[in-house]
C-alpha cells in the first residue's frame, strides 16, 4: 500500500517534470567559457522581441553537448567556431572551405551565419612595448631574434599541430622552449622572464597584460572564425528575428572581442550588460538584460538542485529496493543486477551525463536520468546485503510460522534490513547532491551553475555560492536521514545495536 | 502402532506424524540415513543423541525448511507435498535454541504476528494473548518489551507463546533450554512439562541432555549417525539397552533417579 502511494508521487513528479512549460519560443545556448557566454547573450538580445522572450542556457559542458542539443532541437542557436566544426564535429570528413561546411551542416538541418568578424585561434604574443622596440609584428619576425625566451602552454607544446609544427613551418631557431601552465606563462611575461607566449587571439589577457598578438603571416594556424549555428527550421519560423541576429555578422574583430572578454573577466561586468552595451553602441538598439539578485539566484539554484536530487533519488529508491530484494533472493540474478549497477558506477559522471543527451536532450531530464542511474548501486547493494545478513534462525522462524514470502518480506525481512537500506539511501543521496553540481554542464542548473561561472571567471566568491550550499545540503540530508532512521527504525533494533 | 483414528471411543494412540524411510545428505555425508519414525499423537517424543546424529535435521525436515532426498513425511496419514507446507505449518509450532524472536517487534507483536497476518479480530487476539501469557506465566508488562530487553528464559516463554498462537497440534522444540543457565532451565523444564500435559499436544523435542529427555519424554528416540538406535521409555533404554552405545550414552549422562514420564 505504502509502496503504491510513493510510486504515485513519483509518477506525478516525473510527469510534471516532463510537462514543465517551456514558454520561450527560442532558446540560445553557450559553452562554458566567457566569450561563448557573451556571444550567447548577444544572440539572445538580438533575437528577443518585446512580445517574445528568448532563453539563454549558459555554460553548457562542451561542443558535443551543444551540437547534439541543437540537432535534437532542444536549443535553436549557439555560437561556434569553424575550426571546431571541421576538426571536432566533422572530424575526418576533410571539409576544406566554408561552402562545403555549410552544405554538410544543412544536411543536419543546421544553418550557419557568416563569420562574426574575428578569428579566435592560437597566436603568439609579446608584450607590446618590447615587440615595438624590436619591431616585431609578424611571427616571421621572430627568426631575427633567436635568443627570445618562449613559454608555451603544455597543451600547445604537446599538440602535433602545435609548437613542433609551427617551428618547422616558420623555421624558428629558438631552443629550450618551456611548456608551462597558461596562467604562469602570462605571469612570466609580466615579470619579464618570458618574451613570447601562445594565447588565443581574443583572450582578455591581451588587454590586461598589454600584449601584441603577432600576425600569422604564413597561415599556419587553422581558422576558428566565430559563427552562430542555428536550426534552419527555427529560422524559417522566425525570419524577422534571425534577420536581426545576422546583423552581428562581421561586426566584431579580435581586438574588440578581447576587450569585451576583458570587461567580463577583468572588470567583472555581467555578460548580459557587456553584450547590451555592444549592441547599443553598434546598432543603436536597446535590449533587455534580466538582472537577478544573489538571493534570486540562490533560490533558483536551490530549487533546481533539490528537484534534480529529489526526483532521481525517489525513482532510484522505487527501482533499487525491488532490485535489491531480487538480488538477495536469486543469487544468479543478483550477480547480474549488482554487476550491471557496478558498471554504471564506473562510468565517469560527465560521460554518463553526455550519454543521456541523445535520449533526453538537455536540461533537468538527462541530469535526473544520470543521477538516477548513479543512485542505484548503493541502494541495491545495501538492500541486498541487509536482507542477506538476516540470521538464518530468524528467517527460518518466519517460514515455519507459516508466513508466505511476501508477508515475510513485509513483516520481518524488510524491517530487519531497514538500517542497511536507509544507509544505502543516505549514501546515494549524499553522492547524488555532489554529482548534481555537474548537472549545470548540461543545462540542468542547480548549485553547479555558480560553480561553473566561478571557475570560468576565476571568482572564488561565486564558486562558494554553489559549493557551500551543496555541502550544507549534503550535511542536512545526512542529518535528515539520521532522524529518519531514528523514527523509522523499530526501537527493538536500536536496542540491539546498543547492546 | 498405526491404529485407525475412526476406531472411536478408544483412547487412540494414533500416529499424527510419520517419517518414512527418510534419507538426507549434506555434501555427501548422510545426516539422516533411511530413517523411519512414527510420532504418536498427544505424546512427547524426545530425539536425543550426540552432535551430528541428525536429530535437528529431522525437525527441519518436518518443518519443510529442508527437503528429504528420499522418503516422505506423512501428516495425519497424508504425505506432505511442497504445496501443502504453508497450510501444514499452521498446524505446527516451532521453538529454537535462541527463541528466534524478531528483534524489531515487541514480545506481544512477535506472538501475534501470524494472527495479524491472518487478520484476526483484535479482541480475539487479545483473548488468546491473555490465555497464553497465563499459560507460560508471563505478565502483561513483559509483553511490551523487545527481545533485547528480555532474559533468556523469558525469551523462550515468549517463543513458546508465539508457537502456540494458532493452537497447533504439533510442537517442535529444538534444544530450547540449551542456552539457559541451570536454575532458569530447571524452572522452565518443569513449567514446560506442565504445559505439555495440560495442552495434550504432540511434542517432538530435540535435546542432547538425557536428564531433560527422561524428565520430559513419554518416549525417547536415541539416534546415532542418522539412524535410530533404540526407542522406548527411559527405563527401557536404561534397563534393556540394545547395544553398547546405548549403555555408554546413558552412563555418560546418568540422571538422578528418573522415571519415564513420572512427576518431579
Amino acid at each position: 500500500m505504502k509502496r503504491s502511494r510513493s510510486f504515485a508521487v513519483l509518477l506525478f513528479v516525473l510527469v510534471s517534470a516532463c510537462l514543465s512549460p517551456e514558454s520561450q519560443a527560442l532558446t540560445v545556448a553557450s559553452k562554458k567559457f566567457t566569450e561563448g557566454v557573451i556571444l550567447g547573450e548577444m544572440a539572445r538580445q538580438m533575437l528577443e522581441r518585446d512580445d517574445m522572450e528568448v532563453r539563454h542556457r549558459r555554460e553548457l559542458g562542451g561542443t558535443r553537448i551543444l551540437w547534439s542539443a541543437l540537432v535534437r532541437g532542444d536549443i535553436d542557436v549557439y555560437p561556434e567556431y569553424t575550426g571546431t566544426l571541421k576538426n571536432e564535429i566533422f572530424a575526418g570528413e576533410g571539409i576544406s572551405d566554408m561552402e562545403e561546411l555549410r552544405r554538410v551542416l544543412e544536411q543536419h538541418g543546421i544553418g550557419m551565419t557568416e563569420s562574426l568578424g574575428f578569428n579566435n585561434t592560437y597566436v603568439l604574443g609579446m608584450v607590446w612595448n618590447r615587440a615595438e622596440r624590436l619591431n616585431i609584428t609578424r611571427i616571421s619576425d621572430l627568426k631575427r631574434y633567436p635568443k627570445l625566451r618562449f613559454g608555451l602552454s603544455d597543451e600547445f607544446m604537446d599538440r602535433e599541430d602545435g609548437w613542433p609544427a609551427l617551428r618547422e613551418h616558420y623555421g624558428l631557431p629558438h631552443e629550450g622552449v618551456r611548456g608551462l601552465d597558461h596562467d604562469l606563462a602570462y605571469r612570466g611575461l609580466a615579470a619579464d622572464r618570458l618574451d613570447v607566449v601562445d594565447l588565443y587571439s581574443t583572450d582578455a589577457e591581451i588587454q590586461y597584460y598589454d600584449i601584441r598578438p603577432l600576425v600569422d603571416d604564413r597561415d599556419f594556424f587553422p581558422d576558428y572564425h566565430a559563427v552562430f549555428l542555428y536550426r534552419l527550421e527555427a529560422a524559417r519560423q522566425y525570419p524577422e528575428n534571425f534577420q536581426r541576429l545576422r546583423k552581428l555578422e562581421g561586426s566584431l574583430d579580435e581586438h574588440h572581442m578581447s576587450i569585451l572578454n576583458a570587461r567580463v573577466k577583468v572588470q567583472h561586468q555581467p555578460e548580459g550588460s557587456v553584450a547590451a552595451d555592444f549592441i547599443w553602441e553598434n546598432f543603436g538598439q536597446e535590449t533587455r538584460v534580466p538582472t537577478s539578485s544573489r538571493l534570486d539566484r540562490f533560490l533558483t539554484n536551490t530549487v533546481d538542485h533539490l528537484f534534480m536530487v529529489a526526483v532521481s533519488l525517489l525513482a532510484a529508491v522505487v527501482i533499487a529496493i525491488p532490485l535489491g530484494i531480487a538480488a538477495a533472493r536469486y543469487r544468479r540474478l543478483g550477480q547480474v543486477i549488482l554487476g550491471g549497477a557496478g558498471i554504471i558506477q564506473t562510468i565517469p559522471a560527465l560521460a554518463l551525463l553526455v550519454f543521456m543527451i541523445p535520449l533526453f536532450g538537455i536540461g533537468a531530464e538527462p541530469a535526473i536520468a544520470a543521477l538516477f542511474l548513479y543512485s542505484l548501486l548503493p541502494i541495491i547493494r545495501n538492500t541486498c546485503s541487509g536482507l542477506q545478513d538476516i540470521p538464518a534462525s530468524l528467517r527460518d522462524s518466519a517460514v515455519v510460522l507459516g508466513l508466505p514470502p511476501l508477508a515475510r518480506l513485509r513483516m520481518v525481512e524488510l524491517p530487519l534490513a531497514m538500517r542497511s537500506i536507509l544507509t544505502g539511501i543516505k549514501i546515494s543521496a549524499v553522492i547524488n547532491i555532489g554529482t548534481a553540481t555537474l548537472g549545470a554542464l548540461i543545462g540542468a542548473g542547480g548549485y553547479g551553475q555558480p560553480i561553473l561561472t566561478g571557475i570560468r571567471l576565476d571568482d572564488i566568491k561565486l564558486i562558494m555560492e554553489g559549493a557551500v550550499p551543496a555541502a550544507v545540503l549534503a550535511l542536512l540530508v545526512q542529518g535528515f536521514f539520521e532522524l529518519l532512521e531514528r523514527y523509522m527504525l523499530p526501537r527493538g533494533l536500536r536496542l540491539k545495536s546498543e547492546a | 502402532m498405526h491404529i485407525d483414528s475412526h476406531a472411536g471411543y478408544l483412547h487412540v494412540m494414533n500416529d499424527i506424524l510419520s517419517l518414512e524411510n527418510i534419507t538426507k545428505r549434506f555434501d555427501n555425508t548422510s545426516a539422516v540415513d533411511g530413517l523411519s519414525l512414527p510420532i504418536a499423537e498427544g505424546e512427547t517424543t524426545v530425539l536425543i543423541g550426540p552432535s551430528g546424529c541428525g536429530k535437528s535435521t529431522i525437525l527441519r525436515l518436518v518443518t519443510g525448511l529442508i527437503r528429504a532426498d528420499q522418503g516422505r513425511v506423512l501428516f495425519q496419514g497424508q504425505p506432505l507435498e511442497r504445496k501443502d507446507m504453508e497450510s501444514f505449518r499452521r498446524h505446527i509450532g516451532y521453538v529454537i535454541q535462541d527463541g528466534g524472536l524478531f528483534p524489531h517487534l515487541t514480545a506481544r507483536d512477535n506472538v501475534t504476528i501470524i494472527a495479524r497476518y491472518l487478520d484476526w479480530l483484535d479482541s480475539t487476539m487479545a483473548e488468546r494473548l491473555v490465555e497464553l501469557a497465563e499459560l507460560v506465566k508471563l505478565n502483561d508488562e513483559i509483553l511490551d518489551r523487545y527481545p533485547a530487553e528480555l532474559s533468556g528464559g523469558q525469551r523462550q516463554r515468549v517463543s513458546l507463546m508465539r508457537s502456540l498462537m494458532l493452537d497447533p497440534e504439533i510442537l517442535l522444540l529444538d534444544e530450547p533450554f540449551t542456552a539457559l543457565d541451570p536454575l532458569i532451565r530447571f524452572e522452565l523444564q518443569a513449567d514446560m512439562k506442565d504445559i505439555f500435559r495440560r495442552l495434550n499436544k504432540t511434542v517432538l523435542f530435540v535435546t542432547h541432555d538425557m536428564n531433560e529427555a527422561a524428565w520430559l519424554g513419554d518416549s525417547i528416540v536415541l539416534m546415532r549417525d542418522g539412524r535410530v538406535v533404540q526407542k522406548g521409555g527411559y527405563r527401557d533404554l536404561a534397563d534393556r539397552p540394545v547395544d553398547e552405545f546405548v549403555r555408554r550414552f546413558l552412563r555418560a549422562q546418568r540422571p538422578p533417579e528418573a522415571g519415564n514420564g513420572g512427576g518431579p
